[in-house]
């Protein structure tokens, strides 16, 4: 059964089924080199033609397209590797730009306000010495005021007193009221 | 019991005839025809779906193709890869010829020295007349006295150059040619033993040669490679030397 169902079967030699033996080498029998050479030829060549305009063209063309992808990935990496630092050197560029500008913002802003504030601080100043100076003489005026008054007050308050006292009037002078208080003024 | 040569014996499956020529088509021929199939299968099989990132079985295909690129990138350089489809289909057809042998019952093409011979005097033809062709008669015979030799020595010299330049063919068709005729026969014969000492003795005595026969079987296949290697780098080196002449 081996003959029929040995996919390879063609390829049998007799080896087994051999029943007379020869003697020598078969290799060196001349008989059969002229077919041997005529079908290597042929299978030979038909097998390169194949291989050269067929098979092998498909295995360059899918290698170079190989290549080629892996190339223009790489292009494509380092072009954006290069985008990628520009924009990283732009955006220091910009941010340090940023930086001084937003500094000397500050400092601008610092001195306009601390003019601002100085300007102030000197208005209120003035405006307080002004307010005191004012508010010394008021004091001064009330005090003179209130030292002219009061004599005449004591004088009043006595008089009044008295009269409550004894029940009779008295009229009294800021003069003599001095007097007893000792102030000649 | 069959002689161990006998698996070698040519058998004609047609029988053809052409100007006095047998061209029959024998079993040699259709353990060709195989090898030519299974390379087609192979290469087919590889390559029937092309992807930029490759299949399991498109990478081996393109290993092969690497494998021979290499070879021929370290032995010629870049000049020889004109002869890549040679050289690939060459360690291909031999290769897979040698492995197809290794299958019980078949054939092994490469154990004809006439087969081996052929491919091996077409190659020594072809890398003659690239010689030629690349540099010259004049140039060409220089190659075989070397500059820098005293004169005396070159009466010794360039006919051994001569001898070891003609007998490339041979020393290439014989040197895969006997291995491959060696190694079936030794194969053959342990198997007669593994027979013979195991009917002798109830089995038992064959179970050391048939170690040895799987083991041999093993050390065939490789030398299966080993040889189709040898050949194609050796036809490699012969296609350098007529490139360049050192």
């Amino acid at each position: 059964m081996l003959r029929y169902t040995f996919p390879f079967y063609l390829l049998l030699t007799d080896t087994i089924l051999a029943s007379e033996e020869k003697g020598g080498m078969p290799q060196l029998n001349p008989e059969s080199f002229s077919s041997q050479i005529f079908w290597l030829i042929i299978l030979f060549i038909v097998l390169f033609l194949i291989n050269h305009f067929f098979f092998l063209p498909k295995i360059k063309k899918i290698r170079n397209k190989r290549e080629e992808t892996i190339q223009s990935y790489l292009d494509e990496a380092k072009k954006l590797n290069d985008s990628f630092n520009s924009l990283v050197e732009k955006m220091n560029k910009e941010f340090n730009e940023a930086k001084m500008e937003q500094n000397t913002l500050i400092k601008k802003a610092f001195e306009e306000n601390k003019k601002i504030f100085d300007k102030k601080i000197l208005e209120i100043n003035n405006d307080f010495e002004e307010k005191k100076s004012q508010l010394n003489s008021d004091i001064e005026k009330n005090k003179e005021l209130i030292s002219n008054e009061l004599p005449k007050l004591c004088v009043n308050l006595s008089d009044n007193l008295y009269e409550k006292i004894m029940g009779e009037k008295n009229k009294g002078s800021v003069s003599d009221f001095k007097k007893i208080v000792g102030d000649d003024r | 019991m069959a002689s161990p040569l006998a698996q070698f014996e040519i058998k004609k499956l047609i029988e053809m005839e052409a100007f006095g020529f047998d061209l029959s088509f024998t079993n040699s021929s259709l353990a060709m025809t195989m090898t030519v199939f299974f390379i087609i299968l192979f290469m087919y099989i590889g390559l029937r779906n092309l992807e930029i990132i490759p299949s399991k079985k498109q990478s081996i295909v393109e290993s092969s193709y690497e494998f021979i690129s290499g070879m021929i990138g370290d032995n010629i350089g870049n000049e020889g890869m004109k002869y890549f489809s040679f050289i690939f289909t060459l360690f291909l057809f031999i290769l897979v010829g040698n492995l197809l042998g290794m299958l019980p019952y078949s054939f092994t093409w490469t154990s004809h020295i006439i087969v081996t011979f052929a491919i091996a005097f077409f190659i020594f033809i072809g890398v003659t007349f690239i010689a030629i062709y690349k540099h010259g008669v004049v140039k060409f015979l220089k190659f075989f006295a070397p500059a820098g030799v005293p004169k005396p020595m070159l009466i010794l010299l360039v006919p051994i150059e001569i001898i070891s330049y003609l007998s490339r063919p041979i020393s290439l068709s014989v040197r895969l040619f006997a291995n491959m005729m060696a190694g079936h026969t030794l194969l053959k014969v342990i198997g007669g033993f593994v027979f013979v000492l195991g009917a002798n003795s109830f089995i038992v005595g064959g179970i050391l040669p048939l170690a040895f026969l799987i083991a041999l079987t093993g050390l065939e296949i490789v030398i299966a490679f080993l040889q189709a290697y040898v050949f194609a780098i050796l036809t490699c080196l012969y296609i350098n030397d007529a490139i360049h002449l050192h």
